[in-house]
């Protein structure tokens, strides 16, 4: 087998993370999202600016909870990149193109990291206002990072769901199930579990993010190992396993000391 | 007509997991979830090759509606309305709050569909989505389409989801207008 038939997956990834990277932040649905972000982060800017008193707690959920919202959206946006073949009728014709399918399910990860790059900066300018503004607890500014971290790991979602569940309703099913299923009003243990929670100390936030992180490769190895699963992809599901595990356990054992509320 | 089922059958089987879990009081997701399944009712894989046939784009649409809209009706009464409704007004603002949904769900996707060769399921759910999230963001008392309580109770909620269906089908039968018809003014 000569070198055409096998080309470098490196280059390959990197081109196609490029322009899946640029087609997402084109996407309208990544709009929508982006849409709900700022609208949430005006009502907060306008609550900053209007009210007399006005405090991160009570008033930057909405900036938060719409950044949650856009990461919905792009892995609504990453799964119907990842349907575009099917789509088109043209899964055939990709078959045959000498970079194998783990290559395009690669790029089309690495090309969410153009919709986190970009959230990620919103939601850091939304911080930087706050912080002139209010008294804004140091442990926020992992929220930054957490974002970022979000979008990858819903984006993951997205290619996994539209690997094994091809059909184009089922992201959306999973956003309304999202959107309209909350853990509980009263905090438990447990709930570190939603990508949504965060954390009130630096340890546990970044933990939380490594959690985070873990289950976007763990979905991004799960989404490229169909139809042939390679070693490679193996072991980066089982190191992603583990480490969700262990974070996981980490966070169930420490949210909730035994003395005083739990740090959600 | 190539009608695709999958969207319903999904939206029935993951609706059924609250009532099958013990959460049989979740009315949102069951209702938001089989009136974005209907949006896919107008994707038409032979949108463009029927776009010269002498039916109306309208009444294509309508055909297709008339296949799914009394198996989603169906559906949706066996997982919300039957389980959950317990007097008059609640039943009436159930069967509203369904038929905003629905037919919003199904104005989206007309007006996507109309612009993308036929297809308008997946973008118009995701647009359904879109708007029930910006109407959580105002104030209970100014929510255009309400999922909980507000102030005014039955009577408001019935007019909110009221005048939300009578939107969605306006927004339907603008969007399904054909392309080849002449306009009225046209008309010799």
């Amino acid at each position: 087998m000569n070198s055409s038939a096998n080309p470098p997956m490196g280059p390959v990834v990197t081109a196609l993370a490029v322009a899946e990277g640029r087609h997402l932040l084109a996407s309208r649905v990544f709009w929508s999202g982006l849409a709900i972000a700022l609208l949430g982060t005006g009502v907060f800017i306008r609550s900053a600016l209007a009210e007399e008193s006005p405090t991160w707690d009570d008033d930057a959920w909405t900036m938060g909870v719409s950044f949650f919202l856009a990461a919905i959206f792009v892995m609504v946006a990453v799964n119907r990149a990842a349907l575009r073949d099917r789509r088109e009728h043209a899964v055939e014709q990709h078959e045959a193109l000498p970079a194998p399918r783990s290559a395009r399910v690669a790029g089309l990860f690495a090309g969410a990291l153009w919709p986190a790059a970009v959230t990620s900066v919103l939601v850091g300018g939304g911080v930087l206002f706050a912080a002139t503004r209010l008294d804004v607890p140091a442990v926020s500014a992992l929220f930054v990072i957490h974002n970022a971290v979000l979008v990858l790991m819903l984006g993951a979602v997205g290619l996994v769901l539209a690997t094994w569940m091809p059909s184009p309703f089922v992201a959306p099913v999973v956003a309304f199930a999202l959107f309209l299923i909350a853990p509980g009003e009263t905090p438990a243990a447990w709930h570190v579990i939603w990508p949504f929670a965060t954390l009130e100390t630096w340890g546990l936030a970044a933990w939380h993010i490594g959690y985070l992180l873990a289950l976007a490769l763990l979905f991004a190895a799960i989404a490229s190992g169909r139809p042939d699963w390679r070693r490679g992809q193996t072991i980066v599901a089982l190191m992603s396993g583990v480490a969700v595990v262990v974070s996981l356990t980490v966070l169930i054992s420490g949210v909730c000391p035994p003395r005083g509320p739990c740090l959600l | 007509m190539a009608v695709p089922w999958h969207p319903l059958a999904i939206a029935l089987m993951v609706g059924a997991v609250p009532a099958v879990a013990g959460r049989g009081e979740s009315v949102a997701f069951p209702t938001a979830l089989l009136a974005a399944a209907a949006a896919f009712a107008i994707d038409d894989p032979s949108h463009e090759t029927l776009a010269t046939s002498p039916t109306s784009l309208l009444r294509r649409r309508l055909h297709r509606l008339t296949v799914v809209a009394p198996m989603t009706v169906l559906g949706w009464a066996a997982l919300v309305l039957i389980p959950v409704a317990g007097g008059i007004q609640e039943t009436v603002t159930l069967v509203a709050m369904f038929a905003g949904l629905f037919a919003l769900s199904v104005g989206f996707a007309s007006t996507i569909a109309s612009r993308n060769r036929g297809r308008g399921g997946a973008l118009g759910s995701s647009a359904l989505l879109s708007a029930l999230i910006v109407s959580s963001i105002f104030p209970p008392s100014w929510r255009p389409l309400p999922m909980g309580d507000v102030p005014g109770g039955w009577g408001a909620l019935q007019t909110r989801w009221s005048l939300s269906a009578m939107a969605g089908m306006v927004i339907f039968l603008v969007a399904s207008r054909d392309p080849a018809a002449r306009r009225v003014w046209q008309r010799p």
